[in-house]
Protein backbone atom coordinates (compact mmCIF):
# COMPACT_ATOMS: atom_id res chain seq x y z
CA UNK A 1 0.00 0.00 0.00
CA UNK A 2 2.83 2.32 0.85
CA UNK A 3 4.39 1.61 -2.49
CA UNK A 4 1.14 2.36 -4.31
CA UNK A 5 0.84 5.77 -2.66
CA UNK A 6 4.42 6.64 -3.46
CA UNK A 7 4.01 5.58 -7.07
CA UNK A 8 0.85 7.66 -7.36
CA UNK A 9 2.57 10.64 -5.86
CA UNK A 10 5.46 10.19 -8.22
CA UNK A 11 3.14 10.10 -11.22
CA UNK A 12 1.38 13.23 -10.01
CA UNK A 13 4.65 15.03 -9.52
CA UNK A 14 5.81 13.95 -12.97
CA UNK A 15 2.61 15.25 -14.51
CA UNK A 16 2.93 18.55 -12.66
CA UNK A 17 6.54 18.81 -13.76
CA UNK A 18 5.67 18.11 -17.37
CA UNK A 19 2.90 20.71 -17.24
CA UNK A 20 5.27 23.27 -15.75
CA UNK A 21 7.79 22.59 -18.45
CA UNK A 22 5.15 22.86 -21.14
CA UNK A 23 3.93 26.12 -19.66
CA UNK A 24 7.38 27.56 -19.14
CA UNK A 25 8.16 28.41 -22.72
CA UNK A 26 7.30 27.97 -26.30
CA UNK A 27 9.70 27.98 -29.21
CA UNK A 28 9.88 28.67 -32.90
CA UNK A 29 12.76 28.57 -35.35
CA UNK A 30 13.99 30.39 -38.41
CA UNK A 31 16.61 29.25 -40.90
CA UNK A 32 19.06 31.94 -41.93
CA UNK A 33 20.92 31.44 -45.22
CA UNK A 34 24.05 33.49 -45.84
CA UNK A 35 27.14 33.64 -48.02
CA UNK A 36 29.96 35.87 -49.20
CA UNK A 37 30.89 36.28 -52.82
CA UNK A 38 34.46 36.68 -54.04
CA UNK A 39 35.44 40.29 -53.65
CA UNK A 40 38.42 42.43 -54.61
CA UNK A 41 38.50 46.06 -53.76
CA UNK A 42 40.92 48.87 -54.43
CA UNK A 43 41.47 52.12 -52.68
CA UNK A 44 43.81 54.85 -53.82
CA UNK A 45 44.89 57.61 -51.55
CA UNK A 46 47.07 60.60 -52.16
CA UNK A 47 49.68 61.77 -49.70
CA UNK A 48 47.17 64.14 -48.18
CA UNK A 49 45.27 61.03 -47.25
CA UNK A 50 42.11 62.08 -49.00
CA UNK A 51 40.13 59.72 -51.11
CA UNK A 52 39.88 61.01 -54.64
CA UNK A 53 38.70 59.59 -57.91
CA UNK A 54 41.51 58.31 -60.07
CA UNK A 55 41.18 61.10 -62.61
CA UNK A 56 41.55 63.71 -59.87
CA UNK A 57 44.71 62.33 -58.34
CA UNK A 58 47.52 64.89 -58.24
CA UNK A 59 50.92 64.01 -59.74
CA UNK A 60 52.26 62.85 -56.49
CA UNK A 61 52.93 59.74 -54.54
CA UNK A 62 49.91 57.58 -53.99
CA UNK A 63 49.27 54.52 -51.94
CA UNK A 64 47.28 51.71 -53.37
CA UNK A 65 45.64 49.36 -50.96
CA UNK A 66 44.28 46.04 -51.99
CA UNK A 67 41.66 44.28 -49.94
CA UNK A 68 40.56 40.89 -50.97
CA UNK A 69 38.82 37.94 -49.48
CA UNK A 70 39.97 35.21 -51.81
CA UNK A 71 40.71 31.93 -50.17
CA UNK A 72 42.39 30.59 -53.25
CA UNK A 73 46.05 30.54 -54.22
CA UNK A 74 47.98 33.81 -53.93
CA UNK A 75 47.47 36.30 -56.72
CA UNK A 76 49.47 39.27 -57.86
CA UNK A 77 48.56 42.82 -58.66
CA UNK A 78 50.34 45.35 -60.82
CA UNK A 79 50.47 49.11 -60.90
CA UNK A 80 51.31 50.78 -64.18
CA UNK A 81 52.52 47.38 -65.29
CA UNK A 82 55.82 48.14 -63.60
CA UNK A 83 55.74 46.49 -60.27
CA UNK A 84 53.95 43.56 -58.81
CA UNK A 85 52.86 43.07 -55.28
CA UNK A 86 52.24 39.61 -54.03
CA UNK A 87 49.00 39.12 -52.24
CA UNK A 88 48.42 36.64 -49.52
CA UNK A 89 45.50 34.32 -49.93
CA UNK A 90 43.47 36.76 -47.91
CA UNK A 91 44.11 40.13 -46.43
CA UNK A 92 45.50 43.33 -47.85
CA UNK A 93 48.72 44.90 -49.05
CA UNK A 94 49.83 48.33 -50.14
CA UNK A 95 52.29 49.80 -52.60
CA UNK A 96 53.38 53.31 -53.41
CA UNK A 97 53.96 54.86 -56.80
CA UNK A 98 54.81 58.33 -57.94
CA UNK A 99 52.50 59.49 -60.66
CA UNK A 100 53.33 62.27 -63.04
CA UNK A 101 50.21 62.98 -64.96
CA UNK A 102 49.85 59.41 -65.97
CA UNK A 103 46.67 57.48 -65.78
CA UNK A 104 46.57 54.78 -63.20
CA UNK A 105 46.28 51.22 -64.37
CA UNK A 106 45.81 48.79 -61.61
CA UNK A 107 44.75 45.21 -61.99
CA UNK A 108 44.49 42.06 -60.05
CA UNK A 109 45.35 39.04 -62.07
CA UNK A 110 44.90 35.37 -61.45
CA UNK B 1 -67.60 17.57 -6.90
CA UNK B 2 -65.45 14.47 -7.05
CA UNK B 3 -64.65 15.23 -10.73
CA UNK B 4 -63.52 18.71 -9.76
CA UNK B 5 -61.20 17.42 -7.06
CA UNK B 6 -59.77 14.84 -9.45
CA UNK B 7 -59.06 17.45 -12.13
CA UNK B 8 -57.44 19.74 -9.58
CA UNK B 9 -55.27 16.90 -8.30
CA UNK B 10 -54.18 15.89 -11.79
CA UNK B 11 -53.41 19.50 -12.68
CA UNK B 12 -51.36 19.96 -9.52
CA UNK B 13 -49.44 16.79 -10.25
CA UNK B 14 -48.79 17.99 -13.78
CA UNK B 15 -47.46 21.29 -12.55
CA UNK B 16 -45.22 19.51 -10.11
CA UNK B 17 -43.81 17.42 -12.94
CA UNK B 18 -43.30 20.52 -15.03
CA UNK B 19 -41.54 22.24 -12.15
CA UNK B 20 -39.33 19.23 -11.64
CA UNK B 21 -38.30 19.26 -15.30
CA UNK B 22 -37.53 23.00 -15.45
CA UNK B 23 -34.68 22.90 -12.96
CA UNK B 24 -31.41 21.30 -13.77
CA UNK B 25 -28.05 21.94 -12.23
CA UNK B 26 -24.62 21.44 -13.69
CA UNK B 27 -21.30 21.98 -12.09
CA UNK B 28 -18.93 23.70 -14.53
CA UNK B 29 -15.22 23.67 -13.77
CA UNK B 30 -13.28 26.48 -15.40
CA UNK B 31 -9.56 26.96 -15.54
CA UNK B 32 -7.17 29.10 -17.57
CA UNK B 33 -3.68 27.75 -17.65
CA UNK B 34 -0.54 29.69 -18.34
CA UNK B 35 -0.19 30.09 -22.10
CA UNK B 36 2.96 31.10 -23.96
CA UNK B 37 2.91 30.98 -27.74
CA UNK B 38 5.35 32.38 -30.26
CA UNK B 39 5.36 31.95 -34.02
CA UNK B 40 7.26 33.44 -36.95
CA UNK B 41 5.96 34.31 -40.39
CA UNK B 42 8.63 32.27 -42.16
CA UNK B 43 12.32 32.31 -42.96
CA UNK B 44 14.28 35.43 -43.90
CA UNK B 45 15.67 35.79 -47.39
CA UNK B 46 19.20 34.70 -48.16
CA UNK B 47 21.76 37.27 -47.08
CA UNK B 48 24.67 37.24 -49.51
CA UNK B 49 27.46 39.79 -49.30
CA UNK B 50 28.34 40.82 -52.83
CA UNK B 51 30.04 44.19 -52.46
CA UNK B 52 32.55 46.21 -50.54
CA UNK B 53 33.71 49.79 -50.36
CA UNK B 54 37.43 50.01 -50.90
CA UNK B 55 39.22 50.40 -47.60
CA UNK B 56 36.22 49.33 -45.52
CA UNK B 57 34.70 46.11 -44.28
CA UNK B 58 32.55 44.12 -46.64
CA UNK B 59 29.19 45.76 -47.19
CA UNK B 60 26.70 44.30 -44.75
CA UNK B 61 23.37 42.96 -45.91
CA UNK B 62 20.15 42.90 -43.94
CA UNK B 63 16.75 41.31 -43.96
CA UNK B 64 13.61 42.47 -42.22
CA UNK B 65 11.07 40.56 -44.27
CA UNK B 66 9.81 38.37 -41.46
CA UNK B 67 7.88 38.95 -38.26
CA UNK B 68 6.85 37.17 -35.11
CA UNK B 69 3.72 37.07 -33.00
CA UNK B 70 3.26 36.11 -29.38
CA UNK B 71 0.44 35.44 -26.96
CA UNK B 72 0.98 35.08 -23.26
CA UNK B 73 -1.21 35.47 -20.20
CA UNK B 74 1.75 35.79 -17.88
CA UNK B 75 3.52 39.00 -17.01
CA UNK B 76 7.24 39.66 -17.19
CA UNK B 77 8.06 37.15 -19.88
CA UNK B 78 11.01 37.49 -22.22
CA UNK B 79 12.08 36.37 -25.67
CA UNK B 80 15.48 34.77 -25.97
CA UNK B 81 17.34 33.62 -29.04
CA UNK B 82 20.08 31.14 -29.85
CA UNK B 83 21.95 29.93 -32.92
CA UNK B 84 22.51 26.33 -33.96
CA UNK B 85 26.25 26.79 -34.58
CA UNK B 86 28.69 29.67 -34.35
CA UNK B 87 29.03 31.89 -37.41
CA UNK B 88 32.24 31.62 -39.46
CA UNK B 89 35.25 33.57 -38.23
CA UNK B 90 35.19 37.19 -39.27
CA UNK B 91 31.43 37.33 -39.76
CA UNK B 92 28.67 38.64 -37.55
CA UNK B 93 24.95 38.02 -37.43
CA UNK B 94 22.87 40.45 -35.43
CA UNK B 95 19.20 40.08 -34.61
CA UNK B 96 16.70 42.69 -33.49
CA UNK B 97 13.11 42.06 -32.48
CA UNK B 98 10.59 44.88 -32.32
CA UNK B 99 8.09 44.74 -29.48
CA UNK B 100 5.01 46.56 -28.27
CA UNK B 101 4.56 44.40 -25.19
CA UNK B 102 8.12 44.38 -23.94
CA UNK B 103 11.44 46.15 -24.13
CA UNK B 104 13.50 45.31 -27.19
CA UNK B 105 17.19 45.16 -26.36
CA UNK B 106 17.99 46.36 -29.86
CA UNK B 107 20.42 44.77 -32.27
CA UNK B 108 22.00 41.80 -30.51
CA UNK B 109 25.02 39.86 -31.76
CA UNK B 110 23.84 36.29 -32.03
CA UNK B 111 26.91 35.02 -33.91
CA UNK B 112 28.11 32.81 -31.07
CA UNK B 113 24.95 32.56 -28.99
CA UNK B 114 24.88 28.81 -28.60
CA UNK B 115 23.17 29.49 -25.27
CA UNK B 116 20.09 31.73 -25.45
CA UNK B 117 20.56 35.46 -25.05
CA UNK B 118 17.88 38.01 -24.18
CA UNK B 119 16.29 39.83 -27.10
CA UNK B 120 13.11 41.27 -25.55
CA UNK B 121 12.48 41.56 -21.83
CA UNK B 122 9.59 42.61 -19.62
CA UNK B 123 6.92 41.23 -21.92
CA UNK B 124 3.53 41.88 -20.38
CA UNK B 125 0.54 39.63 -20.83
CA UNK B 126 -1.51 39.93 -23.95
CA UNK B 127 -0.79 39.45 -27.60
CA UNK B 128 1.73 41.15 -29.86
CA UNK B 129 1.22 40.58 -33.51
CA UNK B 130 3.48 40.86 -36.57
CA UNK B 131 6.47 42.46 -34.86
CA UNK B 132 9.43 42.85 -37.19
CA UNK B 133 12.51 40.63 -37.09
CA UNK B 134 15.65 42.28 -38.42
CA UNK B 135 18.84 40.46 -39.31
CA UNK B 136 22.15 42.04 -40.33
CA UNK B 137 24.94 39.91 -41.77
CA UNK B 138 28.35 41.59 -41.85
CA UNK B 139 31.95 40.53 -42.34
CA UNK B 140 35.47 41.84 -41.96
CA UNK B 141 37.33 42.86 -45.11
CA UNK B 142 39.58 39.81 -45.03
CA UNK B 143 36.85 37.24 -44.58
CA UNK B 144 37.17 34.61 -47.29
CA UNK B 145 34.35 33.95 -49.69
CA UNK B 146 31.76 31.60 -48.25
CA UNK B 147 29.53 29.34 -50.29
CA UNK B 148 25.89 29.40 -49.25
CA UNK B 149 25.57 28.27 -45.66
CA UNK B 150 22.82 28.35 -43.08
CA UNK B 151 22.07 28.50 -39.39
CA UNK B 152 18.92 27.81 -37.40
CA UNK B 153 17.82 30.57 -35.05
CA UNK B 154 15.61 29.49 -32.16
CA UNK B 155 13.33 32.05 -30.53
CA UNK B 156 11.85 31.14 -27.16
CA UNK B 157 9.19 32.92 -25.16
CA UNK B 158 9.98 32.11 -21.58
CA UNK B 159 9.92 33.41 -18.05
Amino acid sequence: MKLVIRAGTLVTLMLLGATAMAQESNQTVQTVVFGIHRLDSFSVKSQSDQDKPLNELPPTKVTVRVDRNLDESPKSASLLRERHIDLAATGSDTMEKTLKGKSLLFTITD
Amino acid sequence: MFRGILITTIAAAGLQILNAQSIANQSVTLQVQAVTKIAVSGNPGAMIITDAVAGSDLTAVSDNSTSYSITTNTDNMKIVGSISAAMPAGTRLTLQLASNKGISLGSMDISNALSPIDLVTGVSKGSDQAQSISYVFSANADTPSIPSDSRVITLTLTN
